[in-house]
């Protein structure tokens, strides 16, 4: 913490060393919450290359991350991300990478396996932005309540309360539209 | 009570399911340990693994991230250019505000005590008054040294570097206010809509389009780069000051807005602007705009008003379109002093009225389709125009158009793919791509 603590000072002075060890550090998590949240590699690494450009913008601000620099990258890339969105027509929102329906862990699956992936993007989507961010950041990102709530700006009760409904609300949407579990 | 402490229970039963389940992936264990929620804890931790599945695969980014760090040094690089400038640029005009003080003193009468008191005490509290805030005893100095560096430009692309600087300087004082418990005075923001706007107004009067277009350029990057500074300000940001972060990143990013427009039709753009040209300053009252706060103005039911659950409250409108005589800023009187340079002030922030939490959203004139009007409407909502520029609510939102994120104020009408207040969306927004038939005829998808 103390490493990064002076490598932040140093960025503050656009430190090329610093912020190119921020960058190693920290861009493959911003990369893979991007990629999660839009299902598109070559997206995600574009907005992944925004937030790092925003982060320069505004680093000399200290007090934007003082508290904790991570959590200040995934609020930069979730604000990214829904910007995005919001500017794209809504017919072209998110096709799913061809990858992520058949990468290579599925292939040894089903084709149902396979087509789950494709169900749960489409009923993920259907959730809140915020309820969407919750399970990200805890299912994929592996964030504690604690940590996402830094991110979101909560308190971790508002967090554990927010992901039981976001957990709710998947499988509503599950059983209503795919007929989850009612084989 | 007795419910109360029940859900709190299954609260607790549920978050460490969820931490026990990252370990073991064994839900029957789970349900085992806490018995008395098996029932209401099944469904929530087989959709908790569904999803852990589904985030598992993350493919190898294709430029290998490679690209992001070449632009993430350059744009330090460029910070760092421009770090050294401000610096340089600092110290000149530390020395040339001297000077045209000291040539100001002769001609500007309004401003000779001040200048004189300024000469008197030397050069030192001009360079002092450059760090002042609002409410500093020396915050008045820097306002006049401003007005007296702009009344002693004469050139229309100075003008609009020196108003661009001015603007810039505002954002350095809001994010170090923002830091503090002072709020930032409403002349603070008056002055920000006045510059800006004198900007564009400058802008149109550049003799070639050739010239217009590449000064609109700068106007619309530098105000775009402060909304977006701004914004990223506000997440942790104190209620107080986010209210006045979405206010200020609002004005700025009308005013990129504005000056993009002016870019796709330049004929249009110069034929408004110029149209101030020869009106009244007015010098008490700036003109009436309407400012949207796209921003906070999250959706769904965790994200709503504009400040993450904080309603915001109209105290006015803006809108970088000419308004009108009296809410205009002659381009021909640029170098009068200003109304007066204020003083210490602690500025009431707008605060939520709950008889009227959402009112409704004044129309917003457009470059395309606005005409000058004659002079602002007062409103129910803003029955006196203030200088204060005002937030107005955004249009209720709807399926079309449910969605606003705290930090980025610019996009505020596109299709959403979330409506407010539903945790749960009634159109799809993706729909599964392939050759399978759709969700709907495929009746039972894999589940864990």
């Amino acid at each position: 913490m103390a490493n990064e603590r002076a490598l932040l000072e140093r960025a503050k002075q656009y430190d090329e060393i610093a912020l190119g060890e921020l960058y190693d550090q920290y861009a493959p998590r911003i990369y893979a919450y991007i990629y999660r949240r839009v299902g598109n590699a070559q997206l995600a690494e574009d907005l992944t290359g925004d937030v790092f450009v925003r982060v320069i913008q505004a680093i000399q601000a200290e007090h934007l991350w003082h508290t904790s620099f991570q959590a200040w990258l995934y609020r930069i890339a979730h604000n990214l991300v829904v910007d995005y969105y919001r500017r794209q027509p809504a017919a072209v929102e998110l096709e799913l990478d061809e990858q992520m329906i058949a990468n290579e862990e599925n292939l040894t699956s089903t084709v149902a396996d396979r087509l789950s992936n494709q169900f749960l993007h489409t009923a993920i989507n259907r959730l809140t932005p915020s309820q969407q961010q919750v399970l990200t950041l805890r299912f994929g990102e592996g964030l504690t309540a604690r940590e996402t709530a830094e991110v979101m700006d909560k308190n971790t009760g508002a967090i554990e309360a927010l992901q039981r409904r976001a957990l709710a609300a998947l499988r509503r949407v599950l059983e209503k539209e795919f007929q989850y579990g009612n084989a | 009570m007795a419910m109360l402490d029940q859900e709190q229970s299954f609260e607790r039963s549920l978050e460490r399911c969820l931490q026990d389940l990252e370990r073991t992936g064994d839900i029957e264990a789970c349900l085992r340990r806490y018995s008395q929620h098996a029932d209401r804890l099944r469904p929530l931790l087989e959709m908790a693994q569904l999803a852990r599945h589904y985030y598992k695969y993350v493919p190898e980014p294709p430029d290998g991230l490679v690209s992001g760090r070449e632009r993430l040094l350059a744009a330090a690089a460029q910070q760092r250019a421009r770090s050294a400038l401000k610096s340089e640029a600092v110290m000149q005009s530390t020395k040339g505000q001297r000077r045209k003080l000291a040539f100001a003193m002769r001609f500007v009468g309004v401003l000779s005590a001040i200048v004189l008191g300024t000469v008197a005490l030397g050069g030192g509290i001009a360079w002092a008054a450059n760090d002042s805030l609002p409410g500093d005893v020396l915050y008045p100095v820097k306002i006049t040294i401003e007005d007296a560096r702009l009344a002693l430009t004469s050139v229309p692309n100075h003008q609009v570097d020196l108003l661009l600087e001015f603007v810039e300087e505002r954002v350095d004082e809001i994010q170090r206010l923002s830091a503090t418990e002072y709020s930032v005075p409403g002349e603070v923001i008056a002055r920000i809509e006045r510059h800006i706007e004198q900007a564009l107004t400058y802008a149109a009067q550049l003799p070639s389009d050739e010239e217009m277009v590449d000064t609109l350029g700068q106007i619309a990057m530098r105000t775009r780069t402060q909304a977006e500074l701004l914004e990223l300000m506000q997440p942790t940001a104190s209620q107080q000051a986010r209210t006045m972060l979405i206010q200020a990143a609002a004005i700025y990013r009308q005013g990129s807005e504005a000056a993009e427009t002016g870019l796709g039709d330049p004929q249009t753009f110069r034929s408004r602007y110029r149209h101030q040209q020869g009106e009244p300053e007015s010098t008490s009252e700036p003109r009436v705009m309407t400012i949207t706060p796209g921003n906070d103005a999250e959706h769904g039911q965790e994200y709503q008003g504009c400040d993450q659950g904080r309603e915001c409250t109209p105290t006015g409108t803006s809108n970088m379109t000419p308004q009108g005589p009296q809410a205009t800023q002659s381009p021909n009187t640029p170098h009068a002093p200003q109304p007066s340079p204020w003083g210490p002030q602690s500025t009431p922030e707008p605060q939520p009225s709950p008889q009227n939490p959402q009112p409704t959203p004044e129309p917003q004139p457009t470059s395309q389709n606005s005409q000058p009007t004659p002079e602002p409407q007062p409103s129910p909502q803003n029955p006196q125009p203030t200088p204060k520029p005002q937030l107005t609510p955004e249009p209720q939102p709807s399926p079309q158009n449910p969605q606003a994120t705290p930090g980025n104020p610019q996009a505020t009408s596109s299709p959403q793919s979330t409506p407010p207040g539903s945790e749960v969306q009634p159109s799809p927004q993706a729909t599964p791509q392939g050759t399978q038939a759709t969700p709907k005829s495929n009746p039972t998808p894999k589940g864990p």
